[in-house]
């Protein structure tokens, strides 16, 4: 930075720094509280509500509840606490009188909140009437709220906009026919680079995406720093393009000004993050037919809307994975040695058990049940049947897996400091070097997908292929693209669907969060797959699910319902219970 | 099992009129809904109201037809066959309900079939006989349907041998008479205890908790009605028992506490 800039941003701080709140200290952020409103939301409105951030007071979108950031409005902890819990009730509340803006409104801030202002008697009759025990919550937030600085001559108020929120537009249901054109496919090769900036984002609400046009893109000239951002301010309708260098900290200041309400999605590496939550509600965009020429399946995909199927809706590409990474192989089997061990010995335990097989004709004991059949059978004058023993023996397996690996970008994340994508490779890894020990048949395969068009399926150990072979490809898959699960288990139980086994598992190991370019996420998403789901179970095939995040029981259960799913942070938490779930599935 | 005293049993539709016309045609029945919502006292009921006594059978994923049918025994030298509960009830013209009955193993299925259609009928392959349904004998099972809920499921086949009946949680104001009849509390109490309920069942069909069963309400309404504090009542008989989750189940009792 120059001088003369250096010199600017300090004056420009000085006076643009904010009063320092008093109440500070007692601030409650709105992260500390997120899991347990988003389950009082949930169970108040019986809808799959998210909680966000929100830029200031923040309303009700779709199923999305936006709530203040942090809030220090009262000096007691306690109160600032109470206050999110009955913005909560307020919103439910709010939401089921189905209070909003009409879709496609542009009504400004200040009337949003005018309106929340004025509508709020009769939410506050309907939430006291329905929970009593809130009035008293609300009376007290309400006169310990605190009084702003008035201009001269005027009375002092209290800024009710904090209690009643504000207005914002409703969202469109799903339609079609909104195509992202010149989608870039060849970005993700260089998904390797990981960023080495992290910085979160000022909040913003009511997030619009806007669709890159690489042609206009590339028409224009860059005129400013913040082409990294896949953000645009105040969008009038020029490009310019996203490189990927690493200078996010010198722009941190002019960033935190910056307002995200319009996004565009690329698929370019990056080296710095500016974090920001948002939910795609507003817009709706499909990619053309990209890579029609190459071999590709049709899938359907189930609209829980229509109750119907979309047919030959999603194209699947089937692929073997080419690349090798024998380094990986080698370094994952040094690190997790002692853990392979115990992997080994409690799958020895497993499948050392002897099964006692009954009515056999020799064999190490009397089958006490068989030898009073033969006695009936003498004394009836029956010819007896003769087999009377009991005989202890190894039964062949019988048991087919597929291990379906999630490889959207989404798995590029970390979860309790642990790389989504490297847990899910490094358990195939050990997994598969036990299971090929044991003579069981498996499957790994990966999936990723940039819209309906194109859904990648990689193969990257076949039932029929030799472990050796397959072993050091794992380490080369790579994470890219989005997570549209449905086609992917569909195309999967159509593998498992020619596996001569009795007993067919998949077994999908993800962060478990259905979404694509083109609006995959959400209630859409997950109905295809419960559909997909439930396809797979009339072909008796089973299925089970592990996610590697905390945050997937709160949309988790939704699709793979109870007893079929467990959560997890680590590999080796991961491994006991994929070794438990093995034994549940090998005795069942 | 002959039923002495009348259970109490709140009519939630027409499944009095369903079971006693089934009755009738000696047709078999099929309950299906989720746990706690008044399946086993229904049967109870409907026992002591027709008089007739009661086999009730909880199948696991051990039950056998062996266990169902009967078995040889050695007795001193002799082997003695004992007939199962299935085969007493259907010898004696008993109503035989087998509760979960998608959990047995699948020789029980196959060996009811014969049992389930005109023939009413079993056959004892040990001793070689055949057993005709005494007049009187019903055959009644119950299952919890829901998605992806057990590891087994009924198949069609069987399950289009049944007359079905479903439960589920009764509306908000019937549930609350069960209430107030089954534990004695005030109208206002038990307003608020299926409240509660509903709001948790929301979260169920979101796979974030078990389900409250009007069970589950019944235990804390009797525990508010002995003199336990509210909200620790709730807590106790509601909250605790459906998850283990420490974030889902603190939430769950400021949720509550917040409601009653």
């Amino acid at each position: 930075m120059e001088f003369d800039q250096l010199i600017f941003q300090k004056l420009f701080k000085l006076f643009s720094k904010k009063v320092e709140n008093a109440n500070q200290a007692f601030g409650v952020p709105l992260i500390t509280i997120t899991s347990k409103l988003t389950i009082f939301a949930r169970a108040l409105s019986g809808a799959p509500i998210n909680i966000f951030a929100s830029e200031r007071e923040g309303g009700w979108q779709g199923n999305v509840f936006y709530l203040p950031k942090t809030v220090s409005l009262y000096n007691v902890a306690e109160l600032n606490i109470q206050f999110y819990i009955f913005r909560l009730f307020y919103l439910c509340t709010q939401k089921s009188l189905n209070m909003n803006w009409p879709i496609g409104s542009g009504n400004s801030i200040e009337e949003s909140q005018k309106e929340a202002i004025k509508q709020s008697e009769k939410i506050l009759q309907k939430l006291f009437a329905e929970y009593p025990l809130i009035e008293p919550i609300y009376l007290e937030l309400k006169n310990k709220l605190p009084f702003q600085s008035a201009k001269k001559g005027e009375k002092q108020s209290q800024d009710l906009t904090w209690l009643y929120g504000r207005w914002m537009k409703n969202v469109p249901s799903r339609e079609k026919n909104n195509q992202i054109k010149n989608i870039n496919t060849e970005a993700a090769k260089n998904q390797s680079i990981n960023p080495k900036t992290v910085i979160e984002a000022q909040k913003a609400d009511e997030v619009e995406i806007l669709h890159v046009d690489k042609k206009a893109q590339e028409d224009y000239m860059l005129t400013n720093n913040f082409e990294k951002i896949d953000t645009v301010d105040e969008f009038d309708g020029v490009w310019r393009d996203f490189d990927g260098d690493d200078s996010l900290e010198e722009d941190l200041e002019a960033l935190q000004e910056y307002n995200l309400k319009h996004m565009v999605r690329v698929d370019d590496p990056v080296h710095s993050v500016y974090q920001a939550d948002y939910v795609n509600n507003a817009s709706i965009a499909e990619s053309v037919a990209i890579e029609n020429n190459k071999f590709h399946l049709l899938y359907p995909e189930w609209d829980y809307k229509k109750r119907q199927y979309e047919y030959d809706y999603c194209k699947v590409f089937p692929k073997k994975l080419s690349g090798m990474d024998n380094e990986y192989f080698v370094k994952t089997m040094e690190q997790n040695r002692s853990l392979l061990v115990r992997l080994k010995k409690t799958f020895a335990q497993l499948n050392n058990k002897w099964e006692q097989s009954r009515r056999q004709i020799s064999g190490d004991a009397i089958d006490i049940d068989a030898a009073t059949d033969l006695f009936t059978d003498i004394k009836a004058h029956r010819t007896p049947d003769e087999r009377i023993y009991t005989k202890k023996r190894k039964q062949a397996k019988e048991l087919g897996l597929l291990f379906l690996l999630d490889l959207s970008l989404s798995s590029d994340a970390y979860a309790n400091g642990n790389r989504i994508i490297d847990v899910e490779k490094q358990i195939s890894i050990l997994f598969g070097e036990v299971l090929n020990e044991y003579g069981i048949d498996f499957q790994i395969d990966g999936f990723y997908s940039k819209t309906r068009n194109n859904t990648a399926y990689i193969t990257l150990k076949a039932f029929n292929e030799p472990w050796l072979k397959a072993r050091t490809r794992i380490g080369a898959a790579e994470a890219t693209g989005y997570t549209r699960i449905g086609p992917a288990i569909r195309h999967a139980t159509s593998i498992l669907e020619k596996n001569p086994n009795r007993k067919r598992w998949l077994i999908l190991l993800s962060d478990g969060k259905p979404n694509d370019y083109d609006k995959y996420e959400g209630k859409h998403g997950v109905e295809d797959i419960k559909q997909s789901l439930r396809e797979m179970r009339v072909k008796g095939i089973n299925n089970f699910a592990f996610a590697i995040e905390e945050q997937a029981k709160f949309y988790l259960p939704q699709m793979f319902g109870e007893n079929h799913y467990n959560i997890l942070t680590s590999p080796v938490e991961l491994l006991n219970s994929l070794t438990k779930l093995y034994d549940r599935i090998e005795h069942s | 099992m002959t039923i002495k005293k009348e259970p109490f049993y709140k009519t939630v539709g027409k499944e009095k009129e369903v079971f006693e016309h089934a009755y009738e045609n000696r047709l078999p029945l099929l309950l299906k809904g989720p746990t706690g919502t008044g399946k086993s006292r229904f049967v109870e009921y409907m026992s002591y109201k027709l008089n007739k006594p009661l086999t009730t059978i909880a199948c696991h994923e051990e039950t056998s037809a062996t266990d169902l049918l009967g078995r040889f025994i050695i007795k001193g030298a002799e082997t003695v066959w004992i007939d199962g509960p299935l085969t007493k009830a259907l010898k004696s013209g008993e109503i035989l309900y087998m509760d979960e009955i998608a959990e047995a193993r699948p020789d029980v299925i196959v060996a009811i079939h014969p049992l389930t259609d005109h023939r009413r009928e079993i056959y004892l392959d040990k001793i070689g006989e055949t057993v005709k349904a005494h007049p009187d004998f019903m055959f009644i099972s119950s299952f919890n349907p829901g998605y992806q809920k057990g590891f087994k499921e009924l198949k069609p086949s069987t399950r289009q041998r049944f007359i079905s009946l479903s439960f589920d949680y009764p509306e908000p104001k019937l549930e609350e008479e069960i209430l107030i009849g089954e534990a004695g509390i005030n109208a206002g109490v038990a307003a608020k205890l299926v409240k509660i309920g509903n709001k948790i069942r929301n979260l169920t069909e979101l796979g974030l908790t078990e389900t409250v069963s009007t069970r589950l309400l019944v235990g804390a309404a009797k525990l508010i009605h002995s003199g336990l504090p509210k909200r620790l009542a709730v807590e106790v008989a509601v909250v605790e028992p459906l998850t283990d989750d420490p974030d889902i189940l603190e939430a769950l009792k400021d949720l509550s506490g917040l409601m009653i």
